[in-house]
């Protein structure tokens, strides 16, 4: 593989995963120099076994005096990350603890940048590469394994009054600690394990060929995929199974490091575009585009398209494979792995499963050119390029 | 010595980043392109540039569907893109790197809006298109833009600035 000519690397600081990793949880914070931590959740992870037993084991091991804020909705609104700032001050916390889904930590990586620079709006903080100095000790513990944001140095917020996403980049944001228990996501259903593990898998792909891409994201986007491509039908199928799940968690954490520094590309250039004119979900939208855009950026990323093989299918069949057919064959891998999870759990393969058709096709391809993930697609985005994807994805 | 030195190339780099900054004005009033990517940014940005993390930034504010230099270097802009180290800002400003290529090889920092930065730098691939000659462009840019305008007119707006002829806008004018 070809060097980049310069490039910079940041993984997540540490990682707790394993059965019963929550309850090293009192550990890291004393570690940490927390004594009075606030807990961000939503609604329905309050509800959870595991989150209830994560709070006694806080309770016990000295740390009863915690603050909870269990009420932040979908897309992070920057007022509830506000919010949740002035309570951190007013309670005297000094660290965060959030559990959930990428809206909750995403929120969570914007609370602690409000209180460790003494910001009091978001909008203020945003920006790339920007922050000076440390930030408060954060642990996050992800419920579901697909966004990867408890290994990423990215959040993406809401304004709803403005009606704008607002992005920060920078890896002061990176969780101090993740910990990654299956516990934590076992009770998912098997659509949103689908729909979100499938977006995992794209974030290990695009950061596998994106511009930005390095020898060591390589690594981690491999080793991702290996263990989503390995273990996400048997998560669906046996979903009480542990190893399995623990397997997505660090597939999807994986990919949370490979594209935290690779960034991604046109698939979620597109997808950010679709999600937000059509409202679908993320990772749906996100296996819908995957194979489309794949084969529009062949042009550009045949070669380690054709490695992708040997992760996706095994030695067998990439040797097998002529070396001229091995990067299609990967691709057919995945339509044919997608197609798989369409039966045992609903994911959708087009646009029309989603609703989605040419009305809405003009906006969307305006939106996904001005996607900060177009700028680190192999192939340049272009209105012809957007609408060949479009097209070949209805 | 060597802090002279780098004094030195601070003031040198910040000096191009003000004719650069009289280029993005100059393309943005005659190339459509330009200008259709502007629509996207809210009246009043204020973008800037800086050689150094803690320079004074030349800048430039969005009015009437195109970018006005600005006089004054001690404004805070909305976006402010800076290079990492004065060396990323020589390989900028020589001709070595693209802007975008500084901003993939993480050579930049940038505070503000990073919605706005796909729209920026289909911009800066633009304003490079006509203000380096093109043997240097052709290495730059992994595709070429059509120019709308010719180089000669962008360069004679620039001169004609820099001459006094256009002093851009004040920040308080704004």
């Amino acid at each position: 593989m070809k060097i980049p000519e310069f490039y910079e690397h940041t993984t997540g600081k540490r990682v707790i995963s394993g059965v019963d990793a929550l309850s090293h949880i009192p550990y890291e914070l004393k570690m940490a120099g927390v004594t009075k931590p606030i807990i961000v959740t939503d609604v329905i992870v309050c509800k959870l076994p595991f989150f209830k037993k994560m709070l006694e084991s806080l309770k016990v091991s000295g740390f009863a005096d915690f603050d909870l804020f269990d009420q932040i909705p979908a897309d992070s609104p920057v007022t509830i990350a506000e919010q949740i700032a002035i309570q951190y001050t007013s309670a005297e916390c000094d660290g965060i603890i959030a559990v959930g889904g990428g809206s909750v930590l995403d929120c969570a990586k914007s609370v602690n940048l409000l209180v460790s620079t003494g910001a009091t709006k978001v909008e203020s903080v945003m920006g790339m590469d920007h922050i000076p100095g440390n930030l408060k000790p954060f642990i996050a513990v992800p419920t579901t394994s697909g966004t990867g944001s408890e290994a990423t140095k990215v959040a993406v917020v809401s304004d709803p009054i403005k009606k704008i996403k607002i992005e920060i980049i920078t890896e002061k944001i990176i969780p101090t600690v993740s910990v990654l228990d299956p516990e934590a996501t076992i009770s998912l259903p098997a659509k949103v394990t689908a729909s979100t593990g499938f977006d995992a898998l794209t974030h290990a792909i695009e950061a596998l060929y994106s511009l930005q891409s390095n020898p060591l994201s390589r690594v981690e986007a491999l080793t991702a995929i290996e263990l989503i491509v390995g273990n996400i039908e048997n998560v669906i199928k046996n979903p009480k199974d542990i190893y399995s799940r623990l397997a997505l968690a660090n597939g999807s954490y994986l990919a949370g490091c490979a594209f935290s520094n690779a960034m991604v590309g046109g698939v979620h250039a597109i997808g950010h575009a679709a999600g937000a004119v059509c409202h679908v979900a993320h990772g749906d939208i996100m296996s819908v585009l995957l194979p489309a855009v794949m084969k529009a950026n062949l042009i550009a990323t045949k070669e380690i398209t054709s490695e992708l093989l040997y992760w996706l299918e095994g030695a067998e069949v990439f040797s097998s494979t002529p070396v001229e057919k091995r990067a299609e064959k990967a691709i057919e891998s995945i339509i044919n792995i997608r197609k798989r999870l369409k039966v045992i759990s609903g994911l959708p393969e087009t646009l029309s499963d989603l609703k989605i058709d040419r009305s809405q096709f003009e906006e969307i391809i305006n939106k996904a050119l001005d996607d900060g993930a177009s700028i680190t697609n192999p192939v340049s985005l272009t209105r012809e390029f957007v609408f060949k994807i479009l097209e070949s994805s209805l | 010595m060597k802090k002279l030195l780098y004094k030195a190339g601070t003031v040198f780099s910040q000096l191009i980043l003000d004719i650069v900054c009289q280029g993005i004005d100059a393309v943005s009033k005659y190339d459509r392109v330009v200008q259709r990517e502007l629509s996207g940014f809210p009246e009043n940005t204020i973008m800037g540039f800086s050689a150094v993390m803690d320079g004074k930034p030349s800048c430039v504010i969005k009015k009437n569907g195109a970018f006005h230099k600005v006089k004054d270097h001690t404004i805070q802009p909305d976006i402010l893109i800076s290079f990492k180290s004065l060396k990323a800002a020589y390989a900028v400003l020589l001709g070595i790197d693209s802007v975008k290529t500084a901003y993939l090889n993480y050579r930049l920092y940038y505070k503000g809006d990073l919605m706005l930065s796909a729209a920026i730098l289909r911009i800066m691939d633009r304003v490079e298109s006509y203000l380096f000659p093109d043997f240097i462009m052709k290495r730059l840019l992994s595709m070429k833009p059509v120019r709308q305008v010719s180089k000669i007119l962008i360069y004679g707006t620039v001169i004609s600035s820099l001459l006094g002829f256009n002093k851009g806008v004040s920040y308080e004018n704004t």
